[in-house]
């Protein structure tokens, strides 16, 4: 990390800089640290300090099942999302097997795809008596009649479904690692006499490590937060623990729940740490200052490379939105595939619908609004925590990385329990979209501080020190000079936050009023009878493809603005 | 404090202003199938305008109460069965009398002599079941059938965590049947079932469109969403279990705190009004509660040949809690 070089700082400018320190040691504080601390102080009191809450919830047999449940389905993605994405990652950076844009592209879609959406499509694929999948199965292998062989409504079936998301994060961090590593090292190696099987597995995988280790710890805290899928699969696991906690309204037991599934995302976090901290000694990379050389790979591993991608596309989107595409144009879903039972009714009920437009309006402002407050308070956390020596950075550093280990359950349960209690209760925030409004923004804090963090250590601090030596103050500087170099950076984290946040529902599931529906909470109301699977369908294929079309606007500016690696070296 | 009231008051004068001519209804009632209630009332009623919201029974319990802890109660008007309405008085006294026009039409054994409710329709327990799946021969033919091996994972029911309805078939089985026949039933027939493999889910209405697609070709199931089955075309049909039927009263009920109490009572004249009843089976999917208004199953059995066995809601909104931990017991999990 360059140092910060501020040059001789005027007293009008030290105010600035201590005002943006200020605000964002403020937002942290307000939106991370207050709900962890008020859930934390909830659980372990009751008139006065006690751990019977956690004693309650050791004595729980359902609630150490769904503890289990929940460790071995993070655990589970976390393993195979490394098993798929390594390879894929490696493919994509290292070689020249073709089609890899269109794996990148494949990837980032499966990112932005609401895993409830593949947890709806897959019941009606692989629901073990009339799953699709499994009656053609039955027939191609001539199994018995009746179940099987496929069971959506298991374990497996849980873990198959987050399997995208978690191949999608281990791929995210690992492949642009790959791509920064210096080949020098790996030719190092093989000028040594080593091969080049050898010189992967020797050199470059222990390098890339670290990558694949965050890649693994972001798939398995985003498997312990899931609540979409165990929902509509009916599983037992911590999230849905605190869901049905809380519609008895035992907030106690809810809060409990939160802080045992935080705990176990904080300790993968720490872990984490402790296991890349020597990695750091050896920093590798750094700025790019060498051209990527693709390796040849044999014709044998370039197929097999080949082919385990097809095999995620397959599972991870044109499987689960085809069969969503089918069924939405289904009059009667009974009547399965027979000419006379086509309709495009279904889009029309679903457009027509004022539930159903209110609460897409809602969400699309709430994510709209969260997406500029994340970016903008993220760009001002982030200079202050690359450019400056105010103190406290490592405690914004440590405040701003916590929402990636926060469930948005958790979150929730934390904002329900500080806006009904004294004194912020007074701001009447529960039941409103304020709250949502809240709760969005905490969830992304992360996203908007990283992203301009990594853009910020990349862009030379010299460029901002001309324009200050030209006489320009701290905010022209930071307009016309820093955000401008940023700004594609920033366009892309805006419209990737938006998109992770419209169709947002472990948070919103558990804030959202009766008058403040958003769209995902809308979409699941349709699947839970209110319209039934076909409308469900039609309408989760509506959020699809608006999601995607924004992901090809975010890309297209990305491709715009000028290059990250400006000045970098 | 003073902010706390400021704002209140601001709130109160905005929404009085805002909802002068809108009537506000929460209920368990699927939105599709209220639809065409709420058009006929509205036509009826020139000036008003209803805003419905839907939740599943046992959930939307829980935000009645997080909105009457926070004296901010919004709905003008509830629509929940007997039970859960009866509960909800008991806990927060929040529902104020009302006499609907015709209320002395209701038929004698679903009158609420307080008259906190008005009686809607009659909500039946049956058996739902795919005919494409299941022959015409092969179909239970009572409760006790459920358990039989050969149903192991085809049925579905709804779960008492999140399911108003489903309490009444849980006294159902496990008190009225369990006193006549704990042979058969009681909380061991919960306990077969769940090692049959009863599928458990939040509302009847996913049950529903389990049955429909087979994934599971029976499901306990409330007769409104074997109507809107029957409405869409689907290839499902209806079983009247030989031990009868547990019938519960969804019903309406007018809020106490409601800021708009004359449009209230008109939705409440209108849901008892011959026009209002008539509806019923084709918008929530239930017999009518008047003598008067002529009815048929939606398989077309007549009225007269179902045994139904009218809920003892009293027991139900009292021991709504243990029943639901007992269920879940027997089930194991």
């Amino acid at each position: 990390m360059p140092n910060p070089s501020v040059a001789r700082p005027s007293p009008t400018e030290l105010d600035w800089m201590r005002l943006a320190w200020l605000a964002s040691l403020a937002w942290l504080l307000y939106f991370v640290a207050l709900p962890c601390g008020f859930m934390l102080v909830d659980s372990v009191t009751d008139e006065g300090f006690t751990l019977a809450h956690f004693s309650d919830f050791a004595a729980d047999p359902k609630l150490l099942a769904a503890t289990l449940n929940s460790l071995l389905v993070a655990t589970g993605v976390a393993l195979l999302s490394v098993a798929v994405g390594v390879p894929l990652a490696f493919g994509y950076a290292l070689t020249t097997m073709p089609g890899r844009r269109l794996l990148q592209a494949t990837i980032i879609v499966s990112l932005v795809s609401p895993d409830f959406l593949v947890a709806m499509a897959y019941i009606a694929l692989a629901g073990p008596n009339a799953g699709y999948l499994n009656r053609a199965l039955r027939e191609v292998f001539d199994l018995a009649p009746g179940a099987g062989p496929l069971d959506i409504f298991s374990m497996w079936g849980l873990v198959m479904t987050a399997l995208p998301h978690g191949v999608a994060y281990v791929f995210l961090t690992l492949a642009p690692a790959l791509r920064n590593l210096d080949p020098a090292l790996g030719e190092a190696a093989r000028l040594q006499g080593a091969s080049g099987r050898r010189a992967l597995w020797d050199v470059t995988l222990p390098l890339a490590r670290p990558a694949v280790l965050a890649g693994a710890l972001l798939a398995f805290c985003g498997s312990l937060a899931m609540f979409g899928p165990p929902h509509l699969l009916r599983l037992n696991v911590l999230t849905i623990s605190i869901r049905e906690a809380l519609v008895r309204l035992d907030f106690k037991a809810a809060s409990t729940t939160s802080i045992v599934l935080l705990a176990f995302s904080l300790v993968a976090l720490l872990m984490l740490r402790v296991a890349t901290r020597r990695a750091e000694r050896f920093r590798t990379l750094g700025g790019k200052s060498f051209a990527q050389r693709a390796l040849p790979a044999s014709r044998a591993t370039t197929i097999a490379l080949m082919t385990l991608a097809g095999l995620y596309a397959f599972a991870a989107l044109l499987l689960p939105y085809g069969a969503m595409l089918v069924i939405s144009f289904m009059k009667s879903v009974g009547q399965g595939l027979v000419a006379s039972n086509w309709t495009i009714d279904n889009y029309l009920v679903v457009l027509e619908d004022s539930a159903v437009r209110r609460a897409v309006r809602s969400s699309v402002l709430l994510a709209a609004g969260s997406a500029t407050v994340v970016v903008v308070m993220g760009f001002v956390t982030a200079y202050v925590i690359v450019r400056t020596r105010h103190a406290g950075r490592t405690l914004m550093e440590g405040l701003s990385v916590l929402p990636v280990a926060l469930p948005g359950t958790a979150l929730a349960i934390a904002l329900a329990v500080v806006y009904l209690n004294w004194p912020l209760n007074s701001l009447a925030l529960y039941g409103s979209f304020g709250i949502l409004f809240v709760a969005y923004i905490t969830r992304f804090v992360s996203f908007g501080v990283r992203t301009s963090q990594a853009a910020l250590v990349q862009l030379s601090p010299e460029v901002e020190d001309a324009s200050r030596m030209c006489g320009a103050g701290m905010p022209t500087t930071l307009a016309l000079i820093t955000a401008p170099l940023m700004r594609a950076t920033l366009a892309y984290a805006w419209i990737l936050v938006f998109v992770l946040a419209l169709p947002e529902l472990s948070a919103s599931i558990i804030l959202k009023g009766i008058h403040t529906q958003t769209l995902s909470t809308a979409l699941l109301d349709i699947w839970n009878g209110n319209g039934g699977l076909a409308m469900a369908c039609a309408f989760g294929m509506l959020v699809f493809a608006a999601v995607c079309l924004l992901l090809l606007g975010a890309h297209a500016i990305s491709r715009k603005g000028p290059r990250l690696s400006l000045g970098g070296t | 404090m003073k902010i706390r009231s400021l704002f209140a008051a601001a709130a109160l004068a905005l929404t009085s202003a805002a909802h002068s001519q809108t009537l506000i209804v929460y209920s368990a009632y699927e939105t599709g199938q209220m639809r065409p209630l709420v058009q006929a009332f509205e036509k009826a009623n020139p000036g008003i305008k209803v805003e419905h919201f839907r939740q599943p029974g046992e959930e939307l319990l829980a935000t009645l109460e997080l909105e009457l802890r926070a004296k901010s109660p919004k709905a003008d008007v509830l629509g929940l069965n007997d039970a859960s309405l009866h509960y909800l008085q008991r806990r927060h006294a929040a529902l104020e009398p009302y006499a609907a026009k015709d209320a002395a039409k209701i038929r004698a054994e679903v009158r609420d002599p307080q008259n906190l409710i008005t009686p809607a329709f009659i909500n039946l327990y049956l058996i739902h079941y795919n005919t494409k799946k299941i022959a015409d021969a092969d179909k239970p033919k009572s409760w006790a059938d459920l358990n039989a091996p050969r149903w192991k994972n085809a049925i579905a029911m709804a779960d008492p965590n999140s399911s108003q309805s489903i309490q009444s078939f849980v006294w159902f089985i496990a008190d009225h049947l369990g006193k006549s026949d704990p042979a058969k039933f009681g909380w061991d027939y919960f306990k077969r079932l769940g090692a049959n493999g009863v599928h458990l889910e939040s509302s009847h209405g996913t049950i529903r469109d389990l049955t429909i697609s087979g994934e599971r070709p029976l499901g306990i199931q409330l007769l409104a969403n074997v109507q809107t089955a029957a409405n869409r075309g689907e290839p499902t049909s209806a079983i009247w279990p030989v031990e009868g039927s547990p019938g519960e009263v969804s019903a309406f009920a007018l809020m106490k705190s409601s800021a708009n109490k004359e449009a209230a009572k008109k939705w409440l004249d209108f849901v008892l009004s011959q026009e209002g009843q008539a509806l019923m089976p084709a918008s929530l999917g239930g017999a009518p509660v008047r003598n008067d208004v002529p009815y048929k199953y939606p398989d077309g059995t007549p009225v007269e040949a179902v045994k139904i066995i009218p809920v003892d809601s009293a027991f139900i909104s009292e021991n709504r809690k243990q029943q639901a931990r007992r269920f879940h017991e027997a089930l194991g999990r």
